[in-house]
């Protein structure tokens, strides 16, 4: 039971910790904001999110899995597997740097124990294909259209022919108005799902009397959790939204996490759910599709869907495992937690070799501390050359990429070098890739 | 099955309300960037423009520019702000139940 308590917290920061990418990837890519402040900023929109509502705690879980009268009993040990799942392939997805949806894994996980434990008549097949699968094909869908239409509004009203400043830097201090309901509108409804079943788990070891609301001493833990793992940031996650997907402008930030707030409060308010990770990444994509001159990444897009897809069904094999395991009594149980740390432990050891940090993550805005000199256009080009899209490229390989380019900043730092000078030296450094974009850049200039 | 009325009509506000938001502070940003008449000079010529902007990351000029173009730009800024507070009343229950 305590064990399964744990779990569900430990589930609570791997979801923030994923999350965190949702709404801050891209103020931090446009320096609205600084990474730390930005992650600190999440959390404690999200800490105070938490304790805003209980309402989706009490409804989670109803509805796919078949409980009650003429249901299947839950049991803790379902809980227990299930949250395994949901936790291992949060953690996998993380250490690719794949923005997936916490919730699908948490249904999946659960899915999983609950088709061992009470057999795959105890899965309620059109809720699921209505509830998780189709939404979760709509959600970057609808996001990613709203999101176009809103990047080309922004740009077709602020353009100018006369060669005039546009102020579309000034969409840096929305950025951080939309981005902050997103965190906000996240926290009232993550922490929740812990939070259920945390509750859930306690009803079914009969602590608890079924039909109740969580308990202070659950929200609180809850809120706490999520609030932690949010500000340890997922940068592996804020990477590949932030820099991996397209070259994320202030306009289009600000287009794609109005566009993400307005789904996610429309969807949660007109009864038609959807991922807000899967929002948020739809709504990057789509902003990147309507600014001229930008490009999306399609490889980083199809990488980020098979994700998606393999989320559930992953998730649910993980549970099942570890549900199977659990059915061998205390034993199993014991075996499932020993196989779980050492898997997490094996994920952290593993994303060790190639560390990303609020240092790294999205580099521009980082490195801006000590690349002054440089102009911003310029430092933008690093994360480019630290490897593309770094979670993409081998891990060793990024890491070197990374050091070189940790090193020309630092020695351009020393010798003040102009910045043609500079920019010879990023043409020289980078790969055959970023070589050409930069030198377009360089020599067409933005073409907005 | 799906309910496509709720996935329509969800489609429909989000778009909508993104859209207005965006327009609005757009707007906002167009009017702020309405940059003061040219000066003339003693010979009737007027005053060079400034250098050229550079794409994204530029100031605006504030100073002595048309009264009408800052109060609009204010008017379409405050809206977003009225439009970022109906988000919290939105994401608060307690405010609508």
């Amino acid at each position: 039971m305590l064990l399964v308590i744990v779990l569900a917290l430990f589930f609570d920061f791997t979801n923030g910790f994923h999350d965190t990418a949702n709404a801050m990837a891209t103020p931090i890519a446009t320096g609205a904001l600084k990474p730390k402040t930005a992650v600190l900023l999440a959390a404690a929109l999200n800490l105070v999110g938490a304790f805003l509502s209980t309402e989706v705690a009490k409804t989670i879980s109803q509805g796919i899995i078949r409980e009650g009268d003429g249901g299947v009993l839950i049991s803790p040990e379902m809980i227990f597997a299930g949250l395994i799942g949901a936790i291992v392939w949060n953690m996998v997805t993380w250490l690719l740097g794949l923005p997936s949806s916490s919730s699908h894994a948490l249904f999946g996980g659960l899915i999983g124990a609950a088709i061992v434990g009470a057999g795959i008549s105890s899965i309620d097949g059109s809720v699921l294909l209505s509830k998780v699968i189709l939404p979760a094909l709509a959600a970057p869908i609808t996001a990613g259209i709203i999101a176009y239409t809103a990047t080309k509004l922004a740009y077709t009203i602020t353009r100018r022919n006369d060669g005039k400043p546009d102020g579309r830097g000034r969409y840096r201090y929305a950025q951080i108005a939309s981005s902050s309901l997103v965190a906000l509108a996240h926290g009232t409804n993550d922490a929740q799902k812990t939070m259920g079943v945390i509750t859930l788990a306690l009803v079914a070891a009969g602590a608890q009397e079924a039909g109740t609301g969580p308990e202070l001493w659950v929200i609180v833990s809850c809120a706490l959790a999520i609030a932690l793992g949010t500000y340890s940031g997922g940068w592996r996650i804020i990477r590949t939204l932030g820099a991996g997907l397209t070259d994320v402008k202030p306009a289009q930030g600000f287009a794609a996490e109005t566009s993400t707030a307005a789904t996610i409060l429309a969807s949660s308010h007109l009864g038609f759910a959807l991922s807000t990770t899967q929002v948020a990444s739809g709504s990057v994509i789509g902003s990147g599709l309507g600014r001229r001159g930008s490009t999306v990444r399609w490889r980083t897009v199809g990488r980020i869907a098979i994700g998606w897809v393999m989320t559930l069904p992953a998730a649910a094999a993980v549970g099942a495992l570890a549900a199977f395991i659990a059915h061998l009594g205390p034993i199993g149980i014991i075996i499932d937690t020993v196989i779980g740390v050492f898997v997490i432990g094996l994920i952290f050891v593993l994303s060790k070799r190639n560390r990303i940090s609020s240092n790294n993550a999205v580099s521009d805005v980082a490195e801006s501390g000590y690349a002054v000199r440089i102009r911003k256009r310029k430092i933008r080009r690093v994360p480019t050359e630290t490897g593309t899209i770094p979670p993409l490229t081998p891990v060793a390989q990024s890491a070197v990429m990374h050091d070189k380019a940790v090193a020309a900043v630092k020695l351009e730092e020393k010798v003040e070098v102009k910045a043609e000078i500079t920019e010879a030296a990023y043409i020289g450094t980078g790969t055959q890739e970023t070589q050409q974009e930069t030198q377009t850049e360089l020599k067409g200039g933005n073409k907005e | 099955m799906i309910n496509w009325a709720a996935f329509l009509i969800v489609f429909v506000t989000a778009l909508v309300s993104a859209g207005v938001v965006v327009s609005l502070y757009s707007l906002g940003i167009r009017f702020s960037a309405i940059p003061a008449p040219r000066a003339r000079r003693e010979d009737g010529s007027f005053e060079p423009r400034g250098e050229a902007r550079d794409a994204e990351d530029d100031g605006i000029e504030l100073q002595g520019r048309p009264r009408w173009a800052t109060w609009a730009a204010n008017t379409c800024f405050s809206l977003c702000v009225g439009a970022v507070l109906f988000g919290i009343y939105l994401i608060v229950p307690a405010f609508h139940r």
